[in-house]
């Protein structure tokens, strides 16, 4: 699965852009270079599942 | 008897065995010597239990002969996911990294259940690594293969379970159910295969996977056995689990339910709602929604369980696994949170759905199993992984606790298919009631995969067998 859409908005650009921080910061820093692409695909995923969620946020206020 | 004969039913088994021309040891035997002969290409099974499969049926038979009173499943034998407590072995979940865990000390309150009412545990069934997929593609174990077409995926997380079953080898087997990990197997395989209302059914014992969703249930290749085994696994079972003769109001869910590629499922639930007497299409609000907080939870939850194993040694869990759980592990909080007030929305508008029907009918997967060599499936017209997207369908019903009987297309001769039928919490009866009356109409039921004693052919892919 892809990390999302080319064009993506901010607070998916933010979520994105924190995959290798989190995983430092949990304590996976050592995780060999061979798992990122398929972690970062796992990530991806849970991005765009939570882009829905924030989209639906915006649109009902709760 | 040849060890191939298929399976009489459970209660086929009961009625022979009470009436003493059958034994427990004999059909213990035979289900054996079922799983020596055919689970060698299906690989369902992980752990064949003989012994003590043999030693509880000849203790059985020893009452049987002293003239006392027997359970309502004497003498059946029947397989659970490896996710279950046996007494005296490690409960692995499908994980190599567990094979040395320490011995469980007792039995899964499911199991102790089942045994109580004289039923024999005979193996132990294939899944998912930690029931996190749809694919019974694991690692350690192998991939599970579909009864009806051996080149194809038997679905998952508990797909061991069911292709046991639908193979003919054992006529019941107990799996777990999260997000559809009953259900999926269930449909691609042809069987029936209950996800109880949430919490119902006992979990004790059970390796947790998400807990918020986490159920167990049965699965059957006819519908009497499974509500038989639901009745017992409930510690009640007494009464016709359909008879109350009230007629159903029931609904077809369209919207987010109908968004699938597959014709024979907008073709069978047509001819479902026009047999019901034109039952209405249902919407719901956010129903895509309700599945992406759905995901978020299970990531969440199934990563911070498992938090502590994958710092230490994440190479040790299987590599279809290890990458979602890191991902879930560090998902933030926040949005966790946001998910399980979606869930308590999502509930909400569920539930006044069911002020107007009793019983909402869903497709159970969108597709019928996809192949093992290209485990993909089409929404859509979008290409998807299966491991991931084989439970849209399944995972907005369980996230809200409902229960959901998966029941299958009376489709002979073809890939299995199969629907879901929901109720209100605490209403799973209603699911039943259902399936009585589609049966009785001719719409659903089990077509038998090819006998085991033919070969089974290798399916086309996208053509029906």
């Amino acid at each position: 699965m892809q990390s999302g859409p080319s064009s993506v908005s901010p607070a998916t650009a933010a979520l994105e852009a924190q995959l290798e921080q989190r995983l430092a910061e949990y304590g996976f820093a050592e995780l060999p270079e061979s798992e990122l692409p398929a972690v970062r695909g796992a990530w991806g995923a849970i991005v765009e599942h939570a882009t829905l969620l924030t989209e639906r946020k915006t649109r009902t206020g709760s | 008897m040849t060890i191939c004969a298929p399976p009489m039913s459970a209660r086929q088994i009961v009625q022979a065995i009470t009436a003493r021309t059958s034994t427990a040891e004999k059909q213990v035997e035979a289900a054996l010597a079922r799983i020596a002969a055919l689970d060698g290409k299906l690989n369902s099974c992980t752990r064949v239990l003989g012994e003590r499969a043999l030693a509880k049926a000849r203790a059985l038979d020893q009452r049987i002969a002293a003239g006392e009173q027997v359970g309502p499943l004497a003498g059946v034998p029947f397989g659970a996911k490896d996710l279950f407590d046996i007494a005296g072995l490690p409960t692995t979940g499908g994980a190599a990294s567990r094979l040395q865990a320490s011995p469980a000390s007792n039995d899964a309150e499911a199991i102790a259940r089942m045994e109580q009412a004289d039923a024999i545990l005979v193996a132990t069934c294939n899944m998912d690594e930690f029931a996190y997929g749809f694919a019974t593609i694991n690692a350690h174990h192998g991939t599970t293969r579909n009864p009806h077409a051996f080149d194809r995926l038997a679905g998952g997380s508990s797909g061991g379970s069911a292709a046991v079953v639908a193979a003919g080898i054992l006529p019941l087997s107990l799996g777990s159910d999260t997000n559809g990990s009953i259900r999926v197997p269930a449909s691609l395989c042809g069987v029936y295969g209950l996800k109880p209302t949430h919490g119902a059914l006992p979990i004790e014992g059970v390796l947790p996977f998400v807990r918020s969703f986490d159920d167990i249930g049965p699965f059957a290749a006819n519908l009497e056995d499974c509500a038989l085994a639901w009745q017992v696994l409930g510690g009640d079972a007494s009464g016709d689990f359909a008879a109350d003769d009230k007629p159903l109001r029931v609904g077809v869910l369209g919207g987010f339910f109908a968004e699938h590629d597959e014709a024979d499922l907008t073709t069978a639930l047509d001819a479902i709602a026009q047999a019901l007497g034109n039952c209405p299409a249902v919407v719901l609000d956010d129903v895509k929604i309700a599945r992406s907080a759905a995901y978020l939870i299970t990531a969440y939850e199934g990563g911070q369980l498992h938090l502590e194993a994958l710092r230490d040694d994440p190479l040790a869990f299987d590599p279809a696994t290890r990458a979602r759980l890191i991902a879930g592990a560090i998902m933030p909080p926040e949005y966790y949170a946001a998910s399980l007030a979606i869930k308590r929305d999502f509930y909400a508008t569920t539930m006044q759905a069911f002020d107007k029907f009793d019983v909402l009918i869903a497709p159970a997967t969108p597709a019928v199993a996809p192949l093992i060599d290209d485990p993909t499936i089409s929404i859509n017209g979008a290409s998807m992984a299966a491991r991931a997207h084989l439970g849209i369908f399944t995972q907005p019903l369980s996230f809200i606790g409902l229960p959901s009987l998966a029941v299958p297309l009376l489709r002979p001769g073809r890939l299995p298919l199969g629907v879901q039928l929901a109720a209100a919490p605490g209403n799973d009866k209603l699911c039943f009631q259902l399936a009585r009356q589609l049966e009785d109409l001719g719409l659903t039921g089990v077509s038998p995969a090819p006998s085991p004693s033919s070969p089974m052919q290798p399916s086309n892919a996208g053509v029906n067998m």
